[in-house]
């Protein structure tokens, strides 16, 4: 294996890993404010398929992604509605949300284009250009991993650091907290619940949109019908695994896009490739059922040692 | 007081048709004000056009039956409230499972049909009630959300049963990936020919009358609707709410394996599963539509079914896609679950009734 | 005369169902001064102090907050027009650090940015001036009972409240915490605080308290100054009888001792003691009362008993056979039934059908089964039958049984329990919150079932009335503990209960006799 190849192979890794980490980000904040973000492959979908018309349209990216981003914004607020003042149960009209968002796109490119594949040939949408850092990509190896990717991927980056940001140093991140760990207490501050779960979805949509327009302005220049392919669930395994820490989540997102890589290498030398397919859900399962075991043990641990404590005090006490 | 209990009654079933009556509504407006079709078509083909051939009609009955089936398993998953979804992929892995001992094994060399179709139904129904242990498990032990584990599941099952297909029983013969035909031991024959009404209709009214024997004559599924209902009284009655609730998702597995063998083994002549078929999801409108009662479920499958075939009908004469009818269903999800929609005409129609009984009553008095 | 900081001015409060809470009260609390407010559960105390927090409003009456005629809409406004609340379930996020609660809902920092050091520095000033001495950054989760309380009393005063609420702010801490809370509440009243103090502890309200307002059933019975406060006093405000009622009681004829318990000690999750080697029995054909003050024990001792809880140490033996192991269904095998004190959470499903609620217990008795199938017919009957025994008023046994009223919920509960076979019966609260006619119709039934059937019947219940006619015995609790037993109803008057209950009198081993 020559160090060309797996430079190739780790670039690969971090393109494959980028839609993954918008999505953990997304779920890292919804998980903060106590709910899981069910519908993040319908905020990635819509999102996709509108930046690229408008992109088309107006030839301009900046107003491509910002529609793409007002779009999944939409529907998430359509979801809210749902949820908060009609009170459907969250998650059933997350799962119907997406199917329909699925169902949606594709009816949208149909109306627009009369193909239901892909829209290639009749938009001609922008696409985010790649970047070169500068110094970084001098430096060898290095470089060829992490310069010349898209920009993107680049934005997800920083966006580790705004989610971070958001949650542990803004009022609004107080909250968001407050309100995932124990409703009544924020409550009776007067914060609304309602209100505090509407803006962390607003803004987890807002950056799984992100993710959306990656695949469909970024890696590719078009929409595809489904593109988004389940990665919406693995992200939210991500953050879930994570226990919604930001960073943890953007590394296992890394995690997931270095056993991809891993799956999309070794087909070229292996016949199963369906078995490796299914390899990083297995990987994902699986770490998701050991650690919520070691997380279950500890925390019987400390609610032992906590107890033992408290009646040893109140015994010397009395 | 019976009168309150009529108008409740009489409520749930406003909330289920105006949800049905203004997604459809909506739906059709949509298609005849974004595509170029004229109302008369949409009219004949998505309206009027699973009744029009007895091969659509077959078509739609194709769908009803699977649904029939999920919807029953996903009655006993979210009755007892949880979110269980691995249904979907189990309807591509169980018959995966079936097809190595279909194909690879000389088990169905010399059996009759019935037995060879016992087999089947009996391997895909015991996969799926093991799969479904897998989020149940998880969940009732481990505290993880058997929402995230059943939805990772799936696409993990889609991809092994894909792997399954193509490294054990492939026909190498054909341009796509499939398995060999069944043979006629290992499928369920079309009861009119040319048509998609098939044998696994058998299965799905079995299924069906025993669902409902389970949810309202067992003792499991009192214990189950009780569960659901208020687990803290269920454990001060005395019942094992974690072992019941993991019975509960055992039988909704079951359920989606019995669902997943009459569609693989009945709608096709070979299995050629190369994505996720949303029967799953399917299922849980299913129920959500029957409101978790499996005996409404027949009918809350019809409608699914009908409206499915309907989209696959106008997709025939119009090029229209059939994926439209998805959002359908996300209007359709929104008013009949919603507990708000109609919540104050109800407590309106409630309220007035109970004055003029008290005023009646004072009347005597 | 101090200043009026806030006065409560002819509170009529009634519920949608009817329950008057709060009839034409009136409470007033001067600038330094702390002021107990008294009385039994169900008095309408904390109906009061949720009105004045703007968690519940009233049909009647007005607020004034120095001297000015106020509108609480919700607790935020509460706060803001200076009226703080500490709450008996303290209202914190376990995961954030002390600072961060303290501050919460009121962030220091520039526009959406969170300055977490000002927020330490406001949480470390808070905690000087006010001598309430806590680690901001210490994070809630791995602190105290103690040191949780200041912290919530810490997000008062930081908001700058000049009316505290403290509902049983003593209930959950140990003697020293106590103590020391003390010192910090006298502190703030010298600072010119108000502060309303809920408690069932007569010695903690005459040790600290200036002034004591009194409820019962929704009245004021009484106001008390600090030169006029004693025990016997207060007592009789408190468990004063309204209406005397008496039964006609047959003799007992008690058999062998059924239900044993014996050194049974259960302390919760946060440490504290809350049952502390309890040992009594009932014997076949008698019911046994327990009285005390709520939160004293009682509640677990029944929870134990059933089996929903698990005791820290001891032996509960039901017919011979301990069920230490046990679970709840195998406890029920052994013949005990239970009418929880929570109807709705414990004692059926809302959702469900009269005919589901009453066979939920008999899922596993052979008599209404067939195999994995219920035995329609005989369970029909049944329930028939309990519908004509019990009285219960329904259109039909098919409809939700939140369509029926409190009374024919418990109905339906009583009906249950008392013929599931069993022979011992914990009666928790049987008659609270009920019309008269059901109360009574439960009485007769606890009398027929124990004098005719030779049930064993343990009966808790914070309504005098009720264990005094109705108990053949009578055991007082008190701290978790037997406080008294009283083997001659005849002898018992309210006011000697009220002594024990409240901690007044204690009985010595001898003078309580045989538990049992």
């Amino acid at each position: 294996m020559s160090l060309e190849y797996i430079e190739t192979f780790l670039f690969t890794a971090v393109r494959i890993a980028t839609p993954i980490m918008y999505v953990a980000l997304c779920s890292t904040i919804a998980l903060q404010g106590g709910l899981t973000n069910m519908a993040a492959e319908s905020m990635m979908l819509i999102s996709a398929i509108t930046g690229v018309i408008f992109s088309a349209i107006s030839q301009n990216l900046l107003i491509g992604i910002l529609a793409g981003m007002m779009s999944s914004i939409l529907i998430t607020l359509f979801l809210c509605f749902a949820a908060f003042v009609m009170k459907v149960d969250l998650y059933l009209m997350s799962i119907a949300l997406n199917t329909a968002m699925s169902g949606a796109t594709i009816y949208i490119m149909y109306v627009l284009t009369g193909n239901k594949a892909n829209t290639a040939g009749y938009f001609a949408s922008l696409q985010m250009p790649n970047i070169q850092i500068p110094i970084i990509k001098d430096i060898p190896i290095i470089g060829n991993i992490l310069s010349g990717h898209n920009g993107f991927t680049y934005l997800a980056i920083i966006m580790i650091f705004v989610v971070w940001f958001i949650i542990f140093r803004t009022k609004l991140g107080l909250r968001i907290r407050a309100v995932g760990q124990n409703p009544q207490a924020a409550e009776s501050v007067g914060i609304n619940p309602s209100k505090i779960y509407t803006i962390s979805f607003v803004m987890a949509s807002a950056i799984a949109s992100l993710g959306g327009m990656f695949l469909s302005m970024g890696y590719q220049n078009m929409f595809i019908r489904d593109m988004t392919g389940g990665k919406g669930f693995i992200g939210m395994a991500a953050a879930t695994i994570a226990g919604a820490s930001p960073v943890g989540s953007a590394l296992l997102a890394v995690v997931f896009g270095v056993a991809d890589a891993v799956t999309h290498y070794s087909k070229l030398y292996i016949t199963d490739a369906q078995f490796l397919s299914a390899m990083p859900y297995i990987i994902t399962t699986v770490l998701l059922f050991i650690l919520s075991y070691i997380r279950l043990k500890n925390s019987e641990h400390d609610m032992r040692k906590r107890k033992a404590a408290a009646l040893k005090a109140h015994e010397e006490n009395v | 007081m019976k009168k309150v209990q009529r108008v409740e009654a009489l409520f749930e079933l406003l909330r289920v048709v105006l949800g049905l009556v203004i997604a459809y509504i909506i739906t059709l407006v949509l298609i005849i004000l974004t595509s170029d079709v004229t109302p008369q078509e949409v009219i004949t083909n998505f309206v009027l056009g699973p009744f029009t051939t007895p091969r659509r009609f077959g078509q739609l009955m194709g769908k009803f039956i699977p649904y029939v089936l999920g919807g029953c398993g996903m009655c006993f998953i979210y009755g007892c409230g949880r979110f269980n979804l691995v249904g979907e992929g189990i309807v591509n892995f169980a018959p995966a499972v079936a097809c190595i001992v279909l194909f690879n094994t000389p088990i169905f060399n010399h059996v009759p049909w019935i037995v060879g179709v016992g087999i089947l139904l009996i391997i895909c129904c015991a996969v799926g009630g093991g799969l479904a242990m897998i989020p149940a498990i998880g969940r009732e032990k481990l505290k993880i959300s058997e929402m995230v584990t059943s939805i990772i599941m799936n696409y993990m099952l889609l991809y092994l049963s894909l792997w399954f297909l193509k490294s054990l029983f492939a026909d190498r013969s054909q341009a796509f990936l499939c398995s060999p035909m069944y043979p006629e031991n290992g499928s369920f024959f079309q009861l009119i020919p040319g048509t998609n009404l098939h044998a696994g209709i058998f299965v799905s009214i079995i299924g069906w009358i025993l669902a409902c024997l389970m949810f309202d004559r067992m003792r499991i599924g009192v214990k189950l609707r009780i569960c659901g209902s208020n687990g803290m009284f269920a454990k001060y009655s005395g019942l094992n709410t974690t072992k019941i609730v993991l019975i509960g998702q055992l039988i909704g597995g079951i359920y989606a394996g019995a669902a997943a063998c009459v569609d693989a083994f009945g709608m096709y002549t070979r299995y050629q599963y190369s994505v996720l078929t949303n029967i799953g999801m399917d299922a849980l409108v299913v129920a959500v539509i029957a409101r978790k009662k499996p005996i409404y479920v027949p009918l809350a499958a019809f409608v699914l079914a009908y409206i499915r075939t309907s989209a696959v009908v106008l997709n025939l004469s119009t090029n229209i896609p059939i994926e439209f009818v998805n959002m359908m269903q996300a209007v359709l999800i929104l008013f009949v679950a919603a507990q708000h929609f109609l919540q104050k005409s109800k407590e309106k129609a409630i309220y007035k009734i109970s004055m003029e009984e008290s005023k009646e009553k004072g009347a005597v008095v | 005369m101090a200043k009026e900081l806030l006065k409560m001015e002819g509170i009529t409060k009634i519920y949608g169902n009817g329950f008057m809470a709060n009839k034409d009260i009136t409470f007033t609390v001067n600038e330094g001064e702390i002021h107990a407010l008294l009385g039994e559960n169900g008095a309408g105390k904390t109906t009061l102090m949720k009105i004045l927090f703007g968690l519940e409003n009233c049909q009647q009456g007005k607020i004034y907050l120095n001297g000015q005629e106020a509108h609480i809409e919700n607790p935020l406004d509460a706060i803001a027009k200076g009226v703080g609340m500490v709450h008996q379930h303290f209202m914190l996020v376990p995961n954030l650090s002390v600072a961060e609660n303290v501050v919460l809902g009121i962030e220091p920092g520039p526009g959406q940015i969170f300055d977490k050091k000002t927020a330490v520095r406001m949480t470390e000033e808070a905690s000087e001036k006010f001598q309430l001495k806590v680690d901001p950054n210490a994070l809630v989760r791995d602190i105290s009972v103690g040191l949780k309380q200041k912290v919530e009393l810490l997000k008062a005063l930081i908001r700058g409240v000049k009316v505290l609420i403290l509902d049983e702010p003593t209930a959950v801490l140990t003697p020293q915490e106590v103590r020391e809370l003390f010192v910090q509440l006298k502190t703030l009243r010298e600072n010119g605080y108000g502060i309303i103090f809920i408690s069932h502890k007569l010695d903690e309200v005459m040790e600290l308290c200036d002034s004591a307002t009194i409820l019962r059933h929704g009245r004021v019975t009484g106001f008390v100054k600090k030169e006029e406060m004693n025990e016997i006093v207060l007592s009789k405000l408190i468990v004063g009888r309204d209406v005397v009622s008496t039964m006609e009681k047959k003799e007992s004829t008690a058999g062998d001792t059924v239900l044993k318990v014996r050194n049974v000690t259960y302390v919760d999750d946060i440490g504290k003691k809350l049952v502390d080697d309890v040992s009594f029995g009932v014997r076949a054909g008698e019911i046994v009362g327990i009285a005390g003050v709520e939160g004293n024990g009682q509640n677990e001792i029944s929870e134990i008993i059933t089996g929903l809880l698990h005791m820290t140490k001891g032996t509960v033996s039901i017919n011979g056979k301990e069920t230490t192991g046990l679970n709840i269904s195998q406890i029920r095998k052994l013949g005990l039934a239970h009418i929880s004190e929570d109807r709705m959470t414990y004692g059926c499903a809302q959702d469900m059908s009269i005919y589901d609620n009453l066979s939920s217990i008999y899922l596993d008795n052979p008599k209404f089964t067939k195999g994995v199938f219920v035995n329609q017919k005989a369970l029909n009957q049944y329930v028939k039958d309990c519908i004509e025994e019990f009285e219960i008023a329904c259109d039909s046994e098919k409809s939700p049984i939140r369509m029926l009223s409190g009374g024919n919920i418990q109905k339906v509960i009583v009906a249950r329990e008392f013929t599931s076979g069993a022979n011992i019966i914990i009666a928790n609260q049987p008659t609270r919150g009920i019309d008269v006619g059901t109360a009574s119709l439960i009485h007769r039934l606890l009398q027929k079932y124990t004098r005719e059937k030779g049930f064993a019947v343990l009966l808790i219940s914070s309504d005098l009335n009720e264990v005094m006619n109705l108990s053949d015995r009578l055991l007082i609790m008190r701290d978790g503990k037997i406080a008294a037993q009283f083997t001659d109803m005849k002898k018992v008057n309210d006011e000697l209960m009220g002594e024990y209950m409240l901690g007044i009198k204690k009985m010595t081993e001898e003078e309580r006799g045989d538990l049992h």
